[in-house]
């Protein structure tokens, strides 16, 4: 109780609704308990990265064990590990990254919290509105928070005679970070706009998931490698990341026990904690807007139209949302970017590259159609008003996605030949991956249009899990029945009969797996049929 | 121009719009009035072939949706009741997707455009849609609509978030549309709009047309020659007010 009334009641009363506010529409249960409650759905947010830390936490441990060898041994007069070479670069970009998605995030939750207006109008400090809305924004740093608590971790798991002061460290860590974001929060809050703080967010969360997901693969061969040689490639980052002026230098010397620079780490935190409290009861809660824009337009109006007489009108609309969308732009890069890292690594053998992309691109291309199709419900009914069927644009939703993948699928073939030669053959599985592609796309469509009125505001649950789940079966089915049989088909043309094949005649292995293939085509084409049909009728209804 | 016939829509149970009949000629401002839920919006979202009705017949300058549903949109114009646009487009992308949707001659357009702009004030186009406030939303599809120079025009709410100088200005505007011979139907719940602008006025209620008539026609139904539109409105849906 004691410590419940040490928190100002408009900060308690403000964390606990704005959290209520937040639950989930399917959780109808909302409990009406004290702050109590709040926190605990606080903590069902912070779920998710929780699982993260504990799947890279390890990865990351394994690595710096296997680089804990103290400088002195390569002949360096340094306390510093190799890993600790290794980190200190590493714990910087995180902890940017971290600070500035924590920030730019912070200026789109203060400015498009539709409550904000009102909360202004009420009794209530603006300090605790901003930190409120701190807290919130917290939450939504679901991969920077993984990222950098799992590497702190899993350093600080290094020392374990000292594991508690490890935690504490993590801890202040955490806290230093937040108080930089907010920091920057703040600034930026004064100087970009809403969409720019949407735009900077995005960017950096992708950079943030990028780093998440190819972390684990980057890490596996540096593991091999033997310390002295990274030292020898890290040399010259050492004396720049090492250097006492920086936080995570502050960070790693207390975790090696060293008292004073935990209470250094902590003044400076609680100084910028305190320094964004009073600065944030003077912040003006509307978004910036820059009189150079202005300016800049009128000069635009005037010539505007002669320029911009709109060519391919829904092309170009499509195109432009789409490029603007984050969850687009990642579901695009990534069935690129992924197998791209793995060939250039070698990590992984091509068909495996292959058949991963040809996954992950068909089911996103299911999922860019659903997204693009937000755009519409986003503004409906305007799009009704138009002069152009509704059929028309959805065709565009579902053939760029396909586009745009046929030729990632294109620039991969490319990296392979250059790769094997005799990937060369691959060209084959063009023409399926384009109709997997467009049946996925189609399948999207449907199965958004299925329920219209579905909830909208959660980009993560445009579908719901069954017809996500429906959607990766499609996509893993037809992927793996394809290339499975194409694969064997290559191998068996190029290298002779091979595993359970040695035992048949070789025609009629041929006979069977061409078999397969076609009745596969079969399959799809039929489904393909099916869906544009049902997309019509959904449509006329 | 426009004309309904015995237009109904029902949702399940509920019969928002009931057996309406409605008529606005070339050269006419008509003010649909009614109450919050009696049917007005879904009136329009019919009109304006965004919603199929459950039964009745809609023609547009002689056109019927089920016929010549393009052509028709192609011809009319459309503020609704909320100016919801792409909000990662910028205002003048915006502008730029409906010159091309509607296919427009660049010419004519660039040259209205520009005057509306200086009109409205609006200096905003370069940024993003999402950043506008809801005035300078109002104010971009109110002249994405108005540039087009429609013959037939329908506005929900058109003066909501729109600043003094802005609805003055858009009321200038949709008189000399309908001198130049535009047909035009607006629902507004500010009452001294309709008085003053509307050649005729219909007031429904529970989706059923209550009355329609002059300024005059009203006035004598209302068997006050003094009553003021509010007056008659208020009488005449009273109803809703005991019952709501």
């Amino acid at each position: 109780m004691a410590f419940k009334t040490m928190i100002p009641l408009d900060f308690r009363l403000l964390l606990r609704y704005s959290l209520k506010n937040k639950k989930r529409r399917n959780k109808e249960k909302v409990r009406s308990g004290p702050l109590a409650s709040a926190f605990s759905s606080w903590f069902g947010y912070l779920l998710a990265p929780l699982i993260f830390v504990v799947f890279l936490t390890p990865v990351y441990y394994d690595l710096f064990l296997k680089l804990a060898v103290p400088l002195v041994k390569f002949g360096m007069n340094s306390p510093f590990l190799v890993s600790d070479v290794l980190l200190a670069p590493v714990f910087t970009v995180t902890g940017l990254l971290f600070s500035l998605q924590f920030a730019a995030l912070l200026v789109v939750e203060l400015f498009e919290n539709d409550m904000t207006p009102l909360l202004l109008t009420m009794p209530i400090r603006r300090s605790s509105i901003f930190i409120v809305s701190s807290m919130n924004t917290l939450l939504m740093t679901n991969f920077g928070i993984s990222m950098t608590v799992s590497i702190s971790l899993a350093y600080s798991m290094l020392n374990r005679d000292r594991l508690w002061w490890g935690i504490l460290g993590i801890c202040l860590w955490m806290l230093f970070l937040i108080a930089l974001g907010v920091l920057f929060g703040l600034l930026l809050a004064k100087l970009i706009g809403k969409t720019a703080a949407k735009r900077a967010s995005q960017l950096i969360t992708f950079l943030i998931v990028i780093l998440v997901v190819i972390s684990p693969s980057v890490v596996t061969p540096v593991n091999g490698l033997n310390p002295g040689s990274v030292l020898r490639s890290l040399s010259g980052s050492a004396n720049l990341f090492l250097s006492s002026g920086w936080p995570h230098y502050w960070l790693m010397v207390a975790l090696k026990g060293q008292l004073a620079f935990l209470i250094l780490l902590l003044a400076v935190t609680v100084s910028l904690f305190t320094f964004v409290f009073v600065c944030a009861n003077t912040l003006n809660y509307s978004p910036a807007r820059k009189n150079r824009d202005r300016r800049r337009v009128e000069v635009v109006g005037e010539k505007s139209g002669a320029k911009n007489r709109g060519s391919f009108p829904l092309l170009k609309k499509e195109l432009r949302l789409m490029f603007r969308e984050s969850g687009i732009i990642w579901y695009l890069i990534y069935p690129l970017a992924f197998p791209i890292l793995l060939v250039i690594g070698r990590y992984h053998q091509t068909p495996f590259v292959s058949l991963l992309f040809m996954i992950v691109a068909t089911m996103y291309s299911g999922m860019v159609s659903v997204t693009m199709m937000v755009f519409e419900k986003r503004i409906w009914p305007v799009p009704t008003y138009f002069p152009v069927s509704f059929l028309s644009s959805i065709r565009l939703k579902v053939f760029i996605p396909v586009v745009l993948f046929v030729l990632e699928s294109l620039i991969l073939l490319g990296l392979f030949i250059a790769q094997t030669p005799s990937a060369i053959y691959d060209v084959f599985m063009i023409a399926p991956i384009a109709m997997i592609l467009y049946y996925c796309s189609l399948l999207g469509i449907r199965l958004f249009l299925q329920d219209p009125d579905r909830d909208i505001s959660q980009r993560n649950r445009l579908l719901k899990g069954s017809e996500v789940l429906r959607l990766e079966a499609v996509s893993i089915g037809f992927s793996v029945g394809f290339y499975g049989a194409f694969y064997c088909l290559k191998t068996f043309l190029i290298e002779g009969s091979f595993l359970f094949f040695e035992r048949l005649p070789p025609w009629s292995v041929i006979l069977l797996l061409a078999g397969i293939l076609i009745a596969l085509l079969a399959l799809l084409l039929r489904s393909i049929q099916m869906e544009r049909r049902k997309i019509h009728r959904l449509l006329v209804e | 121009m426009i004309i309904a016939k015995a237009l109904t829509k029902k949702f399940g149970n509920l019969t928002a719009v009931d057996n309406l009949y409605l008529h606005v000629r070339s050269g006419e401002i008509y003010s649909f009035l009614g109450p919050n839920g009696a049917g007005k919006t879904t009136t329009i979202r019919m009109l304006t072939g965004s919603l199929s009705p459950t039964s009745g017949a809609i023609e547009i300058d002689r056109k019927r949706y089920e016929q010549d549903e393009i052509t028709i949109k192609r011809g009319i114009g459309v503020v609704p009741d909320e100016p919801r646009m792409y909000e990662n487009l910028k205002g003048i992308e915006f502008i730029e997707f409906v010159k091309g949707i509607y296919h427009l001659d660049p010419k004519l357009t660039d040259q209205r455009f520009n005057e509306l702009c200086a009109a409205f004030d609006i200096d905003f186009l370069q940024t993003y849609i999402g950043d506008y406030s809801h005035g300078m939303k109002q104010k971009l599809m109110v002249i994405s609509v108005l540039m087009r120079r429609p013959k037939v025009l329908f506005l929900d709410e058109p003066t909501v978030g729109l600043d003094a100088r802005a609805a003055r200005v858009l009321k200038t505007l949709l008189d000399h549309f309908r001198n130049e011979g535009s047909a035009i139907l607006l629902t507004t719940h500010i009452l001294e709009i309709a008085e003053k602008m509307s050649d005729r006025i219909g007031i429904i209620r529970n989706g059923k047309m209550v009355v329609e008539g002059s300024m005059e026609d009203l006035r004598k139904i209302g068997n006050n020659q003094a009553n003021s539109l509010e007056d008659i409105f208020l009488d005449l849906t009273s109803k809703d007010a005991s019952a709501g």
